[in-house]
This record gives C-alpha cells, sequence and structure tokens, in this order.
C-alpha cells in the first residue's frame, strides 16, 4: 500500500476515524488499533514477511527482558549477541546473501578458481533495513542501559511496526518513540492541521517533482551510451531531484500522518541541498539513518576522541558502511566512500562544524560565498548520485566518462521522451519553496500562515488539484527507498 | 475534533466544487468540438451516406469524392483501430442518437475485420480520445463510454479522465483540426517509408480465418439488422492491399458473407492497385494516389452508382 495510493486514501481516513472516535477512551485500545492497522499495511505488501516482522519483534522484545534481568554479565551478553546476531543475520541473509556469494566467487575466480556457489531468489521484505534497525537501537540501549525494556508487548510491537515509518522510516529510537506510545494522546488541533499541510507537501514532492524527474532520469540512466555528455549532466540532475524529492516526500507523509495519530516522529530531512559543505549536508540528509550510525557506530568506535587519524578512520568506517546499508552493490559502497573524501577535509581541519545553522538566516538573499558554497556541495552531491543510481560501477564509470566528452557542450535533447516544459517549472518553483521555508521543518510549514484564509486556502486547492493531475496522468513509482 | 473534522471536510468540498466547475468550463468549452481529431462523435452531419469501419475506412473513403461524384451527402465514422464489426455497430448506433439515419451505409469489409463484442470489449485503441465523454456520460456518450469500459471513477470524478488520459493541454488549447478529419476522413499524402516501416506480410495475422466466418457473419447480420430497422441500405466494399499480404482464398470470404445475408459487395482490391507500391503508405493503407485509383473505380462501378441513386 503506497502512501501515494487509492488504498491509502481510504487506509488513512478509516483508521483516524477509528482512532479517534472508536478507541480515544482507553490508550491500550488504541494502541492495538494501531498495532493492528500497521500489520494490515505491512500484510498488503507481502503477507509472508509480516511473520518476518513479528519474530524478529519477538526475538528482540525477549531477548532485551532477559538481558535486563540477566544474573550475571555472561548471560546479559548472550542474550546480547543473540538477538544481535540473528537481527542482522536475516538482514544479511535477505539483502547480502546474494552479493557475497557472488563477490566471492568473482574474486576467486581471478586467482584461477571457478566457483560456483548458489545464490538465491528471494523476495527483500519490504522495510527489513528500517525495522531491523529500530530493534537493533533498542536492543543495544538496553544493553547499554539507557532504556529500561517494555513489558508490554503490544506497546513494544507499535513502536516497532507504527506503519507510518515501517516501510522506509524516519528510523526511530526507543527512548524518541516509546514514551510517546505508552502515554495518553490528546487529540491536537494545530498538530494535525500541521501534519494534514505537511502530507499535502510531501505528495507535492513525490507525485509532482519526483515521479516526473524519475521519468527523465530512468530514459537517460537506462540509455546513457545515446545521449550527450550535457544530456546525461540533466540526467544526474533529474535523479538529484528524484531521489530527495521521492525519499523526503516520503518522510513528510509519514511525519504528517503521524502527527493526526498525536505522534511526533524524528525529523529526516533539513533542506540537505542549500548545505554549504559537506558535514553539513550529512547533517540535514537522511537524519535519523545519520545520527543512528553516530551513535551506535561511529561513538562506540570512539567517535573523534583518538585524534585526527582515529576520526578519519571512523568517518571512513560509517559512510562505507552506510553506503553498504543502501544495498548490496559496489556502487554504494564507492558512494559512501566518495561521501567519505568530501568530508574529509574538513574532518582533517576540523572545520565539520562550520555550518550549524540555516544558511542565510533571516536573509532571502545568500552572500557570494554561501551560494558558491552551496553550488559546490550540490555538485559533489550530484556526482556522488551517479554510483548511487548506476546499476553497476562500469555503468557509473562510462556515464562519468562520457560527460567528459566534447559533447558535453552540445545543447541536450531528448530523442523519445520529449521535453517536458512543466517538469522544468515545477522543479523550480518547487527550489524556490523549499529555499523561502528552509528555516522550519518542512518547506510549507509557515507559508501563507499570515494570508487571508481565502488566498491560504486557494494555495492549498492549487497544490491539491497539481497533485491531482500529475498522480492521474503520470504513471506512479516506487519510492526508492522501499528497496533499502 | 469536531473543527478539525468539519474543515477538512469543507476542504475535500471546496476542492471537488472546483475540480466540477473546471470540468465543467472545459467540457462547455469543448462542446461541439474536435480536440484529438478522432472524437468527432459531437459532429452533426445528417449526411446520406455514412462510411463505417476501422482506418481502413477512416483514411481510405473520402466524403469530398462522394459528395461531388455521386451529388450525396456523406460522413465517414470509421474508427482508427477498431477493425471490430461490433466497434461499427456502436458507432453506428451514436451516429443515430445525434443524427436522422442515413439512407446509405458503407462498411469497409475485409479480411482484416473481426466480429469484436460489444459487451466485453478488449481493444482500447485511442480510448484517450473518447475520455472527453467519460464524465458523467449522457445516454448518446454512454454506448462508447461502456464499449471502452471507463470506470467509476473515470465517470463520477470531475477530471479524473481528462487528466488520467492527457486531455487538458488539447482541452485548454483547442486547435483547429485539418478540414479533413473535421469531415471524418485522414488524408495520407506520404509514400511508403520502407526503411521505418518495412515490407512485411506481418498484418497477414490479423487476417480471420475460416474459423471465425460464423462469428463475422453473426455480427454483420446484425448491423445489418440494424441498417434495415433504421431505413438503411448496407453496402460492403472491400478496398485493396498491398501484394505482400494478399491472399486470394482470404479474400475471397468476405464477398461469400455478404452474399450469406444478400448484402450487395464491392470488392476494388484489383491488382492494378495493390501490385503498385506507389498507391500505399503501409501495407494495409492507400494514400492519395492509391485512393484517387479506387475513387476511379468507384465512379465506373455501375453497383454502386444504382446503390446510391436508390
Amino acid at each position: 500500500m503506497l502512501f501515494t495510493s487509492l488504498n491509502f486514501a481510504i487506509f488513512l481516513p478509516v483508521v483516524f476515524i477509528l482512532y479517534w472516535f472508536g478507541t480515544n477512551k482507553n490508550l491500550s485500545l488504541q494502541n492495538i488499533l494501531l498495532l493492528l492497522a500497521s500489520y494490515f499495511f505491512y500484510a498488503s505488501w507481502d503477507y509472508r514477511f509480516l511473520f518476518l516482522l513479528i519474530f524478529s519483534t519477538l526475538l528482540d522484545y525477549f531477548t532485551s527482558i532477559q538481558m535486563f534481568t540477566a544474573e550475571n554479565q555472561q548471560k546479559k551478553k548472550f542474550w546480547f549477541w543473540l538477538s544481535i546476531s540473528i537481527n542482522l543475520g536475516f538482514l544479511g541473509f535477505f539483502k547480502y546473501y546474494n552479493f557475497f556469494t557472488t563477490s566471492f566467487a568473482d574474486s576467486l575466480s581471478l586467482l584461477g578458481i571457478q566457483a560456483n556457489f548458489w545464490t538465491l531468489k528471494v523476495i527483500l521484505p519490504v522495510g527489513i533495513s528500517f525495522y531491523t534497525f529500530h530493534g537493533l537501537s533498542y536492543v543495544i540501549d538496553i544493553y547499554k542501559g539507557r532504556i529500561k525494556p517494555e513489558r508490554n508487548f503490544i506497546d513494544y510491537a507499535l513502536f516497532v511496526s507504527f506503519f507510518p515509518l515501517l516501510v522506509a522510516g524516519p528510523i526511530e529510537r526507543a527512548t524518541h518513540l516509546l514514551p510517546q506510545i505508552q502515554k495518553k494522546r490528546d487529540f491536537n488541533y494545530s498538530a494535525a492541521v500541521d501534519g494534514v499541510r505537511q502530507i499535502l507537501w510531501g505528495l507535492f514532492k513525490k507525485i509532482v517533482i519526483a515521479d516526473n524527474c524519475a521519468k527523465f532520469a530512468n530514459t537517460i540512466f537506462n540509455n546513457s551510451n545515446s545521449y550527450s555528455g550535457s544530456t546525461l549532466v540533466l540526467g544526474a540532475l533529474f535523479f538529484t531531484f528524484q531521489i530527495y524529492c521521492d525519499f523526503s516526500g516520503y518522510s513528510d507523509i509519514a511525519i504528517g500522518t503521524a502527527r493526526l495519530f498525536g505522534i511526533d516522529l524524528l525529523r529526516n530531512f533539513a533542506f540537505p541541498y542549500f548545505s554549504r559543505d559537506i558535514a553539513e549536508f550529512w547533517r540535514r540528509w537522511h537524519i535519523s539513518l545519520s545520527t543512528w550510525f553516530r551513535d551506535y557506530l561511529y561513538i562506540p568506535l570512539g567517535g573523534s576522541k583518538g585524534g585526527t587519524w582515529m576520526k578519519i578512520r571512523n568517518t571512513f568506517i560509517i559512510f562505507l558502511v552506510s553506503g553498504f546499508w543502501h544495498g548490496a552493490n559496489w556502487t554504494f559502497i564507492v558512494w559512501g566512500f566518495l561521501n567519505a573524501l568530501y568530508i574529509m577535509p574538513s574532518i582533517i581541519l576540523n572545520t565539520n562544524r562550520n555550518n550549524l545553522y540555516t544558511v542565510a538566516l533571516g536573509r532571502l538573499i545568500p552572500s557570494v560565498k554561501d551560494f558558491f558554497s552551496i553550488l559546490l556541495t550540490f555538485l559533489l552531491t550530484v556526482f556522488a548520485w551517479i554510483f548511487f543510481r548506476s546499476e553497476n560501477l562500469h555503468m557509473a564509470i562510462s556515464y562519468i566518462a562520457k560527460i567528459f566528452t566534447p559533447t558535453l557542450f552540445k545543447l541536450p535533447y531528448f530523442p523519445g521522451i520529449g521535453l517536458s516544459v512543466s517538469t522544468f517549472i515545477f522543479t523550480f518553483l518547487f527550489i524556490l519553496i523549499e529555499w523561502i521555508g528552509r528555516e522550519r521543518q518542512y518547506a510549507i510549514q509557515f507559508i501563507g500562515m499570515s494570508w487571508p484564509r481565502s488566498i491560504r486556502w486557494s494555495f492549498y486547492i492549487t497544490l491539491g488539484l497539481i497533485i491531482f493531475y500529475f498522480a492521474v496522468s503520470t504513471p506512479s513509482q516506487q519510492f526508492i527507498y522501499f528497496q533499502f | 475534533m469536531k473543527i478539525f473534522l468539519k474543515k477538512i471536510i469543507v476542504f475535500l468540498a471546496l476542492f471537488l466544487l472546483i475540480a466540477t466547475i473546471i470540468q465543467i468550463a472545459l467540457s462547455v468549452k469543448i462542446k461541439g468540438k474536435i480536440i484529438s481529431g478522432h472524437d468527432n462523435l459531437e459532429q452533426i452531419a445528417n449526411a446520406d451516406v455514412v462510411f463505417l469501419g476501422s482506418s481502413r475506412c477512416w483514411v481510405q473513403f473520402d466524403p469530398h469524392f462522394f459528395d461531388k461524384t455521386f451529388k450525396v451527402t456523406s460522413a465517414n465514422i470509421g474508427v482508427d483501430g477498431h477493425s471490430e464489426i461490433a466497434m461499427a455497430i456502436v458507432r453506428l448506433k451514436d451516429y443515430l442518437e445525434r443524427n436522422k439515419p442515413p439512407k446509405f451505409a458503407i462498411l469497409s469489409f475485409d479480411p482484416l475485420m473481426s466480429a469484436g463484442s460489444e459487451k466485453n470489449n478488449t481493444n482500447y485503441v485511442h480510448k484517450d480520445n473518447f475520455a472527453r465523454y467519460a464524465f458523467y456520460p449522457n445516454s448518446k456518450d454512454l454506448l462508447f463510454v461502456n464499449y471502452f469500459n471507463f470506470t467509476t471513477a473515470e465517470k463520477y470524478i470531475p477530471l479524473y479522465s481528462i487528466f488520467k488520459y492527457n486531455l487538458l493541454y488539447n482541452a485548454i488549447f483547442t486547435k483547429k483540426n485539418d478540414s479533413y478529419i473535421t469531415y471524418g476522413y485522414e488524408k495520407h499524402d506520404e509514400q511508403w517509408d520502407t526503411i521505418s516501416n518495412p515490407i512485411t506480410g506481418e498484418m497477414k495475422n490479423c487476417f480471420f480465418t475460416a474459423r471465425d466466418i460464423p462469428s463475422v457473419t453473426n455480427s454483420l447480420n446484425e448491423l445489418n439488422d440494424l441498417c434495415i430497422k433504421n431505413n438503411i441500405k448496407l453496402l460492403c466494399i472491400q478496398t485493396p492491399v498491398y501484394k505482400v499480404i494478399q491472399d486470394d482464398i482470404v479474400f475471397s470470404y468476405p464477398a461469400s458473407i455478404a452474399k450469406s445475408l444478400a448484402i450487395p459487395f464491392i470488392d476494388v482490391n484489383v491488382p492494378s492497385i495493390r501490385n503498385n507500391i506507389t498507391y500505399f503508405y503501409n501495407s494495409d493503407h492507400l494514400n492519395t494516389s492509391g485512393i484517387a485509383q479506387i475513387d476511379t473505380l468507384f465512379k465506373r462501378s455501375n453497383l454502386l452508382n444504382t446503390f446510391l441513386k436508390q
């Protein structure tokens, strides 16, 4: 059930009505309703993997209690490693088994040994990387003594499976989400209105910008040999906007939906393409994953405490792991490696915390320095996305090599797909609105709040009509991050 | 909570109202006009002669020629992409809903036609052109709307079908169509580009076979019944195909089917035309040079002259 589907448009109001009108007097009933709705939502993808989700939930629920009540450190460690290894085992099996076997066979063949390992034709359970990381953070937090285990299974299961975040995050922390699940939730008018507005903006990003850019990005990346260097640059730009609007659009819908149920989810994006350096970019892109890696990998590895070399080593580790988290493909690893390289100068020079605040705070126009810093960071990011989007390393390298040919200076052209003026216009308007609203949680959070209601509503209705137009006239694309 | 729900409902109602207003405005703007070239259902012809059939009717029967030569008024209501007789029936019914019944109906009838089914149509070629009629269809439009199986959402959600089938631009910027299209005939001057569209016998796969004769006969009979009911005289004409797809046996079926139903039949699929590639723009469609050739044959045809003078 896609957030952009008609099914979800029916599912959400039904759950909302039942939640606030049928179960509002009883917190347990509300949580049971949300859990059942979440399982229904997940089963609509593939009911077989629902059992995997329930198993993973049960595993973490029981091991965390065992860990907490363990008589000694040895037993605590046993339960901890049992949970970690089974969680990572599932993730490894479904996501990485084929990658490791084919990569191992390839390296053996370089030594002249022909090995024929079995590869498996398994479907990657949707959201496995996300709910596994939910579970891992919970187990690690209990092991480290940061939190106590949740004894109420429904509450814990809801923490893992809450439908807005189940398939593509934001990756929540028990310390943030569980207390909200345990506490009575009252309907908050402002939060609900804000949630609807954020959903509207998320739908605009996904349906109008991402799906439109996807048409061009897919055609250009899939036929890169037929296009000029300048067209390939445009292809990379289209993908750059596609991936941002696709994923941040999903996050906006997820966060907005959760707010309708009185739950605040972690922020996942903070206008990353307006970053002035790569360190800032990573504080603004997929924030829930970046902070997860910071808290559960970077800091345990020693963080920045062991001097410059330690910082460099740890930075490379988290970027490589982050790349690998995205998928079992060398392209993601190179993408992670590139980002680690990009961030190195600021790590070495200790300037990685230079740009902590929103660019041009309180002003409409950025300074020349800020403008060029944003442009440079953006171009570096676009370059890295080429690896992320390519099917394999060979394709990525060919794509880049084709860009840097004399055809780079030819006018871009799109044989067969036509040039959609509307895509350019809407992308331009989108960038403009994002820039104006960059100091907020999401771009249209406060846009027009001081306008008369008639104008404000006209704006929302226009936005709705544009979304409606593209929703029915453009083939819907799967959310990119569902594959991770 | 109540305020929130009330506002959401008001917002959705307002949204729906505005969408409905836009839908109505667009419908009014395009009423009676052709916006895609094929959506000529609303064109009032009140003609003496109508031509029925698929693209082989749509691009090969020139109403101007018939009007001038036989002193009649004619309209081409062939439907491009639809070789089913069922579609010819639907199109004629639709025509009769909006026009006086013609005196004559000429069906472009050859082995490329098929029986089809009015209730279970599976051919959706050019469905998009007729999506403009899908919203709240009146009894006249229902024939096509049902034939193309437009969904409930397409029929009752304002703007849905206009958006889904990408008609918005055409509806806003209604272009002036070529007068040939307005008269229900699409003129093709071009020669066969055999490089981009190589000469093959592929179209032979679309011929109906001996096994299909009963169903095709039934469909033709149904069309004939409709014509009789409306006092229309039906004539079948078989037009030429390029020699590469000629098959003497198969091309003899239409004549025998028409004969079995006592429907007059004219065959202009003659070697002098079908052996000359310059008369075609592909294996089963004549260009204007080829049409000039069949028009000469029509002019000389005693059967046609007698038929149209009844």
